[in-house]
């Protein structure tokens, strides 16, 4: 039994960190957002009501002098290399699990320090200075690293920020009482819930194997946590040295723009070793060293197993931290090597491919191809559509690098819910036009006008479109005719942000050679926006 | 040593077949009919032409494809809509959108695609291509099974269409003529519907090609037959009833 007794880990958890990353102080209201959506609030927001999940507008409409701000990963992970920096001092062994969220094995720390409180205590110190008041941290420290998690997101009733410790050995008593959902598998811990089992204690007491009957791998680790055993299965191995992938860099990297891409190769490089062997990594530690000689090593983690893009995501941020770091951590020169080395690897045998939707082959296969045609092109050039929504056909559809987003398993939510006042019904111009500029006369010959109350001059009666040809020079066509038209549409956009703001009369038109056309009227010029 | 007769004979009868039918690419049931042999077959090289209207029929060909997990990518598309094409129904989300291709990669990122995606749809390229990257790209295509689609350029660009020698041979070529919009009056309404008439020829529809008439895009958004308002052809309304001696 004892081989079952997990590592004794101290979890260290930065509350609200994007939050904290975004340059919000805790008692400020603000959030950050994805997609429209609350990922994290600020202490402030939270007592006012300004929860995770709520869209933007319902999160201004309970708090109007909300501070808002975008996600951003990458800047997450390099605010949060100084915490990972701070704990460096105390052991070798940081493990990142995300940005606000490090591990470490404490057995030998603990001894050298004087025991798990006076670590904690000395953590504590270190930590906050390092973060400069900008929020409070939390110490747990139990067997186990999610036992050590669940006790650093516990508020102890006796102190302020000391921090929660768990006796070695009763970490499985400490769980028992806790409800399913800690767990955080939403999937598992809604069936387990209906089954009955409303505490971990209660999923800890069933027979592993019928969990693993029913459940699979996936139930099996979470029977585990609940059980306060190590998560680890007994199939998880370390990797043997020649599993570590590593690339000169000549010349050497500087620029974070370069690891963008250094990052995605050697992602790749390492998946298809794992592949081979048949294995995916859960853990893995990013080592760089720099033209003079300096080392840097970083581990992250991660629940289930690391795909490519997780990856190079990671590797991208740590790179940007380390490049990024104040002047005086900084590496003195670019970095010229850089290794990949898994650990912790588990057979990846447990990935299938989806029957209806989900992962499939074809996917994969066009996820292979974006790397290879981002070597080619560039990666600004490989793109995938993100339905933004918009009143303009140009507006409705975002195409972002493909190498920024997880090509497997995408729903887009076309024709997103939400209404938009003033687009034009379906259909959509099948061809877009930027800058294309067009006359439209009447039936004299006069330019036709919109007033600003949007009073048409006459009615447009005859459209010429300027033709730009493959050597750049531009040649009128014919005038056509028009032979019927609606309009205007007036639209007036952004009208607070002079960078952005839109004000224009829109058109639809149909010639006489049977071409419909979208076209519109700005500041007095007429303009083509698309053909249908 | 040798194997017993029978046994030949067992493992011929349970070899795989590869039926032309199975190589065959769904497009909606109602461009089947255009179709020789009710789809897109793998390995075939088509081309679109005909202005904006061709794009219509493009992202219509294509909305199948898509819809059943399998990737769509489009080379050099300039002013590529997709709000359009997820009205007819492309799942935007498997469109590969490859943009600014420079004329000395624009072979090998063609070649990158192909395999790796189900139908390449690319610009007429702007620059020459040489007649063996073409011969490359064609007999890579017969062997991954891609389609390749071409959309041509506006007919005012090339004054003189000819096809050069050692240029693409195409398998199926479609020319689209819009017929007519419905819904836009003199200051009124907006646009609803368009009729188009589509018309196949190429290698692989000999004969006098085939022919017929589309809504699209249609005014509720579903792809249908055309039939022009008021006047119905017998032959496209089946009678419910037939009277029986």
């Amino acid at each position: 039994m004892s081989s079952e007794t997990p590592q004794r880990i101290l979890a260290l958890w930065c509350p609200d960190w994007p939050v904290v990353a975004a340059g919000i102080p805790p008692d400020e209201p603000g959030v950050v957002l994805h997609a429209n959506r609350v990922v994290a609030s600020s202490e402030a927001a939270r007592s006012v009501g300004v929860v995770r999940g709520l869209r933007r507008r319902e999160a201004q409409s309970r708090c109007p002098e909300l501070e808002l701000s975008e996600r951003d990963l990458a800047a997450e992970a390099r605010s949060f290399e100084a915490v990972a920096a701070a704990i460096e001092v105390f052991t070798p062994r940081v493990e990142v699990l995300q940005p606000g969220t490090a591990i470490f094995p404490v057995r030998g720390p603990s001894r050298y320090f004087g025991g798990d409180d006076a670590l904690a205590e000395k953590m504590l110190v270190a930590i906050r200075s390092a973060l400069e008041g900008r929020t409070t941290c939390h110490i747990g420290i139990a067997d186990g690293v999610f036992t050590a998690r669940v006790a650093a997101r516990m508020r102890s009733e006796s102190g302020e920020d000391r921090g929660h410790l768990v006796p070695p050995g009763k970490s499985p008593e400490f769980l028992a009482g806790l409800p399913i959902t800690t767990l955080d598998q939403r999937d598992l811990t809604d069936i387990l819930w209906r089954l009955g089992l409303r505490t971990l204690g209660d999923f800890a007491a069933l027979d592993p194997k019928d969990v693993m009957g029913r459940f699979a791998r996936e139930g099996l680790t979470a029977h585990r946590r609940a059980s306060g055993l190590d998560e680890r299965l007994a199939d998880v191995v370390d990797p043997p040295p020649e599993m570590a992938v590593s690339l000169s860099l000549e010349p050497p990297l500087e620029r974070i723009d370069q690891a963008a891409f250094v990052a995605r190769q050697l992602a790749l490089e390492l998946e298809e070793k794992l592949a081979r062997r048949g294995a995916a990594c859960t853990r893995i530690a990013i080592e760089a060293e720099s033209e003079h000689g300096e080392n840097y090593v970083r581990h992250w983690r991660h629940e289930g197993a690391l795909s490519v893009s997780a990856v190079t995501d990671r590797v991208r941020w740590q790179l940007d931290s380390w490049l990024n770091a104040s002047p005086n951590v900084r590496p003195s020169g670019g970095l010229s090597v850089l290794t990949l080395s898994p650990e912790d690897l588990i057979p990846a045998g447990g990935r299938q491919l989806g029957f209806w939707g989900g992962e499939s082959e074809a996917d994969l296969r066009a996820g292979r191809a974006v790397a290879r045609l981002e070597a080619l092109v560039g990666a600004e050039n490989v793109k995938v559509a993100q339905w933004k929504g918009g009143r303009e056909p140009s507006d409705k559809v975002q195409l972002l690098p493909a190498s920024t987003v997880d090509l497997t398993d995408r729903q887009l939510s076309v024709f997103g819910d939400q209404p938009w006042p003033g687009q034009l019904p379906a259909p959509s111009p099948v061809e877009l036009f930027a800058h294309t500029e067009i006359e439209v006369i009447d039936e004299c010959g006069m330019t036709v006008t919109v007033s600003g109350r949007g009073e048409l001059s006459a009615p447009p009666a005859h459209m010429r479109r300027h033709l730009t040809k493959s050597r750049g020079n531009t040649r009128e066509r014919d005038w056509v005719n028009v032979v019927a038209w609606a309009g205007p549409w007036l639209l007036d956009e952004r009208w607070w942000d002079p960078q952005r703001a839109r004000r224009r009369a829109r058109f639809q038109l149909v010639c006489s050679d049977g071409e419909a056309v979208l076209v519109f009227v700005q500041e007095g010029k007429w303009w083509l926006a698309g053909t249908y | 040593m040798a194997f017993p007769a029978e046994l030949f004979e067992h493992a011929r009868r349970v070899a795989p077949v590869m039926l032309a039918g199975e190589q065959i690419i769904a497009v909606p049931e109602v461009f089947s009919s255009l179709l020789p042999g009710g789809g897109l077959q793998r390995g075939w090289i088509t081309r679109v032409d005909g202005s904006a209207s061709a794009r219509a029929l493009a992202w219509a060909l294509l909305g199948e494809i898509t819809t059943t997990g399998r990737w769509v990518a489009a080379v050099n598309v300039p002013g590529i809509s997709l709000a359009a094409a997820s009205e007819v129904g492309v799942a935007v989300e498997r469109v590969l959108v490859v943009q600014n291709v420079a004329a000395e990669v624009w072979a090998p990122t063609v070649g990158a695609l192909i395999g790796a995606v189900d139908v390449v749809m690319f610009g007429a390229p702007q620059h020459r291509v040489r007649p063996s990257d073409y011969r490359q790209m064609a007999s890579r295509c017969r062997e991954r099974g891609t389609v390749l689609m071409e959309l041509a350029p506006e007919p005012a660009a090339r004054p003189n269409q000819r096809v050069a020698k050692g240029q693409l041979q195409y398998d199926l070529s479609f020319s689209v003529d819009p017929i007519a919009w419905e819904g836009l009056g003199r200051g009124h309404g907006h646009l609803r519907s368009r009729g188009l008439s589509v018309s196949v020829g190429g290698r692989r529809c000999p004969g006098q090609g085939r022919r017929g008439h589309f809504e699209l895009p249609s005014h509720d958004g579903t792809l249908r037959r055309y039939e022009p308002a008021g006047a119905e052809s017998p032959a496209d309304v089946e009678p419910r009833l037939r009277s029986v001696e």
